[in-house]
């Protein structure tokens, strides 16, 4: 397998503001990766950077390509969607896919095609006819189309209904993924896309703080409701992160035997929400 | 159809005035003059007897109708061409700017076309394809024009005919359109490169941005007591125009026409857009090189600003 992202002290300041500071992290081929981070972790910067849109200090090869310098040549295998990159809304649909058909030498027309009949948008409408639903529709219909190494999605389904969310990564999931490409999103409900999601990276404060499988994740970090009376054994076992629940209080553990903490009280898997919580709380404290 | 050509009819699809404007001027003209013509001849001005007398006295030869339809020509060229230049300078101002108004930038970002092609394209829009078709719009305004002018003289008792067969005149006239229309481009080239700078450089107030330069470096330098700029901007606004004051074109008005007929008029005309004298002036080699430094400008700031 070959890293289709490869990132080593990756920063950027804006003024005073410390965007990424010395982010370290790789993608390999096929991965599905999801980076989640708070509001002003770095993210969208990351993939500003990974997209040749900003410059940077540190280390970054996309395809092997510095994204900033030979980004002309990076985006004939790259594409993306930004809640922030917005269809014009003069833009027709029949035209949109003419359009891409012409100036995209990877773009499949009848894949978009086939994709947009299975949609509400009509081919004759323009842009500031559809409803948002149906300009992100027709948005990934033009992006699926291209059969691009590397898709980045920056908050794709911002804004819509949970129709149209479940649809966006019912989609992707069954028309999309395959073992040569490589997705890497970012979105603020984790849980709608965990599911899909291959491997995990957390950002915070521009760094890197989990950087792991979701076979990884499920091995490694328990979450224990434990019973008050072993709340001492529970602390002495050296929990990542506590929190209360339902008045019990929840510890989260890295690396440590299931059937050992099993003996505290009810274990089970954190989801990436809660994991996220822990990471980034627990960076905090 | 090629890409490149697919950026240029993309702009079509947005800027949609680029066509629409000097169709609409053509149209416009030519139902002013049918309504003028109706109401003329509803109220005697213009009827089978002036034609009659106009025939006898030897006003209507074949040469003072060829000069007329040569005259028809330029004027109805001559006035798509301005609206055409007008929605030029707008289109230019807007181009790059509209697309980071409408936040549409990072999805043509997102695609494989470079900053490079983006921006020539836009200039290919406003200096080739707007004269194209202003071009177009002009001599089908010019023909059914003609038309109408035939049929008009025709009712009248003159020869329809010798009014609508004037292929010189198209064959001519298209000819120094097309010499103009060039020679214009290149001459005034620096303010295609600059307004495509301020498009791209300006986060609000385009007109305001592509004027204000200009004006503050003028009134400093008056305050200064030299005029070097205010002569440089003067001379290429004018310096196209002074080409035509010592033309043949204007000699032969200013003689009257009635000898020289319309093809030596036409000749004249031709030599308005002249290569060879352009070509032979300095200062369109130096204006080249401006228009290229702004053009390079627009290019490197679209590609390397960090946008959001």
């Amino acid at each position: 397998m070959s890293a289709i992202i490869e990132a080593r002290g990756l920063s950027k300041n804006y003024g005073k503001t410390r965007a990424l500071d010395g982010a370290s992290f790789s993608i390999e081929e096929g991965r599905i990766v999801g980076l989640i981070g708070p509001n002003g972790a770095g993210k969208t910067t990351a993939l500003k950077a990974i997209l040749g849109l900003t410059s940077f200090s540190g280390e970054l090869k996309v395809l092997g390509l510095d994204p900033y310098r030979q980004r002309n040549q990076l985006m004939q295998e790259v594409c993306f969607v930004a809640d922030v990159a917005i269809l014009p809304r003069w833009l027709k649909v029949s035209n949109a896919v003419d359009f891409m058909d012409a100036i995209h030498p990877k773009f499949d027309r009848s894949r978009a095609l086939d994709f947009l009949s299975r949609t509400d948008v009509s081919p004759a409408k323009k842009v500031g006819q559809l409803s948002k639903g149906m300009v992100t529709q027709l948005h990934l219909a033009l992006i699926m189309a291209i059969d691009a190494r590397l898709l980045v999605l920056d908050e794709p389904t911002l804004g819509l209904d949970i129709l149209y969310r479940k649809d966006f990564y019912r989609a992707l999931l069954s028309d999309y993924i395959d073992e040569k490409r490589t997705i890497l999103v970012t979105t603020h409900q984790v849980e709608e896309i965990e599911h899909i999601l291959t491997d995990l990276l957390f950002i915070n404060k521009g760094r890197i703080v989990l950087d792991a499988t979701m076979e990884a994740v499920a091995e490694n970090f328990v979450e224990v409701a434990v019973h008050p009376d072993n709340r001492e054994r529970a602390e002495s076992l050296q929990p990542v992160y506590e929190h209360q629940d339902f008045g019990r209080s929840v510890f989260l553990y890295d690396g440590i035997a299931r059937d050992k903490l099993s003996e505290l009280g009810d274990v089970r898997t954190p989801s990436v929400a809660d994991l996220f919580v822990a990471k980034v709380r627990g960076e905090a404290a | 159809m090629n890409a490149f050509a697919y950026l240029v009819r993309r702009e079509t699809w947005e800027h949609k005035a680029i066509y629409r404007a000097p169709l609409i001027t053509a149209a416009v003209v030519i139902v002013v003059t049918l309504l003028a013509l109706f109401k003329a001849s509803a109220q005697g001005f213009f009827t089978s007897e002036h034609v009659a007398i106009g025939l006898s006295a030897n006003v209507f030869t074949p040469e003072n109708i060829q000069v007329g339809s040569a005259i028809m020509f330029g004027v109805l060229y001559g006035l798509i061409f301005m609206v055409g230049t007008f929605v030029a300078v707008f289109y230019l101002l807007d181009c790059l700017y509209a697309e980071r108004k409408n936040r549409s930038i990072l999805f043509w970002k997102s695609l494989p076309i470079s900053d490079t092609e983006t921006v020539l394209a836009k200039l290919v829009t406003a200096g080739v394809l707007m004269p194209v078709f202003v071009l177009i719009s002009g001599v089908a305004c010019w023909l059914i024009m003609q038309v109408i002018a035939a049929v008009t003289f025709g009712l009248l008792g003159g020869s329809g005919w010798l009014v609508l067969w004037q292929p010189e005149v198209l064959f001519t006239g298209v000819g120094i359109a097309l010499k103009s229309s060039t020679a214009l481009l290149l001459w005034y080239l620096p303010f295609a490169g600059w307004f495509l700078l301020v498009s791209v450089w300006a986060r609000r107030s385009v007109f305001l941005w592509a004027a204000a330069p200009p004006a503050i470096i003028l009134f400093v330098e008056n305050w200064f007591g030299t005029h070097y700029f205010a002569n440089l901007l003067g001379d290429r606004l004018v310096g196209f125009k002074m080409q035509i004051r010592d033309s043949e074109l204007v000699r032969i008005l200013g003689s009257g026409a009635d000898d020289a007929g319309g093809v030596a008029l036409l000749d004249a005309m031709s030599r308005i857009g002249s290569f060879g004298r352009l070509f032979s002036e300095p200062g369109l080699y130096g204006g080249i090189l401006v228009a290229a430094a702004f053009i390079t400008g627009a290019i490197f700031l679209r590609r390397y600003r960090d946008e959001t």
